[in-house]
């Protein structure tokens, strides 16, 4: 035994050697993990917010207005621009059935689903400024729906009014000026 | 002594102290790392926005080129844009019209078709643009085109500005021809500095010019 020598006074956590832990020790760490790891994985989502899972409704609106511009609404011949892409009559909107399904089959739609199409056209210089949209097929859906849109430039070649499927209804009238071009925006939704 | 100075040995509080810091550092680097951006993510650079902003554009410049008859002549109207440029370069002042970034005062620009048409189309979507001429001299250089009494760093028809990252182009290729310069645009080797590529030569082709579009969403 030594004598003057005193053994060192521990005091708080280091007192016990024994090295168990504590139980508020042990929740407090539990805590604090789990807080931590959720942070972890709660930030990355506030920088990226938007997630969309409409990759297919997408690729069918680009499909359904491809085949609209390019195809299904041109000119008929003798004119001058008939069968010329992105130049359309767009008097052949009315005829278009988006309700049935050899109505949609025209457009490039085909298989067991019943996509709704909705199409809506805006021209740049109609006749009457009030009127200046129509639009057809399917009312935009309420609620959290995945969509897909898809927006293409066409020139309305000739003159005319056309009548539209929307309540209440709305009509555009266009027609010929001599060194002007009636540039319109052809907008498909699909869901 | 207060609380701190009783032990005066100091290396718990450095072991806290960097431990505190390495957690930090590593939270840091995982929430930085984990954001992914992907071409499918919801951001500008999104490929179908991108596609679709190159499909609009394509489509402008296609429309665009139909054919008319004025004067029995078929001049399509983004010919006869290009015809009727001064060579000057315009720029969209405060979003509205038209003005020439050397002559404030002219708005000339505003009667052109395709102008107008990407006025109408891109504006009110937010997306800028940019206009440049091109063409080919003698020695097979592709050289933009412009009025020589104004020197400018981006020599175009409408300039809004650089394009930022995620911008598109796109581009078409016109066939000018001698009748419409005598019709339509007897000046046009003095306004934009395009030649005749083949003077002597009995073919009505005067010269072959590339539109460039450039898009980018703001």
């Amino acid at each position: 035994m030594e004598k003057g020598k005193r053994t060192k006074r521990r005091t708080g956590l280091a007192k016990d050697t024994s090295g168990q832990m504590s139980i508020d020790f042990l929740a407090g760490v539990a805590i604090f993990t789990l807080a931590f790891i959720y942070i972890f994985t709660f930030i990355p989502s506030m920088f990226t917010p938007f997630q969309s899972n409409s990759d297919e409704m997408t690729m069918v609106a680009d499909r359904v207005s491809t085949v609209l511009v390019n195809d299904v609404l041109l000119v008929e011949s003798p004119d001058y621009n008939a069968n010329r892409p992105n130049v359309i009559d767009a008097k052949k909107l009315e005829s278009i059935d988006f309700t049935t399904q050899t109505g949609l089959k025209k457009l490039g739609l085909d298989g067991d689903r019943l996509y709704n199409v909705h199409v809506t056209l805006v021209i740049d210089k109609p006749t009457d400024p009030t009127k200046y949209r129509v639009d057809f097929g399917a009312k935009y859906p309420e609620g959290a729906v995945n969509i897909g849109q898809s927006k293409r430039i066409v020139v309305v070649s000739g003159a005319d009014t056309v009548y539209d499927t929307s309540t209440p209804q709305q009509s555009i009238s266009y027609s010929v000026t001599p060194g002007e071009s009636n540039v319109g925006i052809l907008t498909v939704t699909v869901w | 002594m207060s609380g701190f100075r009783r032990n005066d040995k100091g290396q718990m509080h450095t072991v806290e102290g960097m431990m505190a810091a390495v957690i930090m550092i590593l939270v840091l680097v995982v929430v930085v790392k984990s954001t992914a951006i992907t071409p499918l993510s919801s951001s500008s650079t999104n490929k179908h926005v991108q596609l679709e902003l190159m499909n609009m554009g394509n489509d402008l410049l296609t429309s665009l080129d139909y054919d008319t008859t004025l004067g029995g002549m078929s001049t399509s109207p983004l010919k006869k844009s290009i015809l009727d440029w001064d060579g000057s370069q315009f720029v969209l002042a405060d979003g509205v019209t038209y003005q020439g970034t050397y002559a404030p005062t002219d708005v000339s620009l505003n009667g052109n078709q395709l102008a107008k048409a990407l006025y109408f189309t891109f504006h009110q979507y937010g997306v800028a643009y940019n206009v440049e001429i091109f063409y080919m001299d003698d020695h097979g250089n592709v050289i933009p085109a412009s009025n020589n009494q104004y020197v400018s760093d981006h020599p175009s028809m409408i300039w809004n500005g650089d394009p930022s990252d995620n911008a598109v182009t796109v581009s078409k290729v016109l066939a000018i021809h001698n009748t419409e310069i005598s019709t339509y645009a007897t000046n046009f080797y003095a306004n934009t500095g395009i030649p005749a590529v083949a003077p002597t030569s009995s073919s009505d082709l005067y010269n072959l010019v590339i539109v460039k579009l450039t898009l980018w969403r703001m």
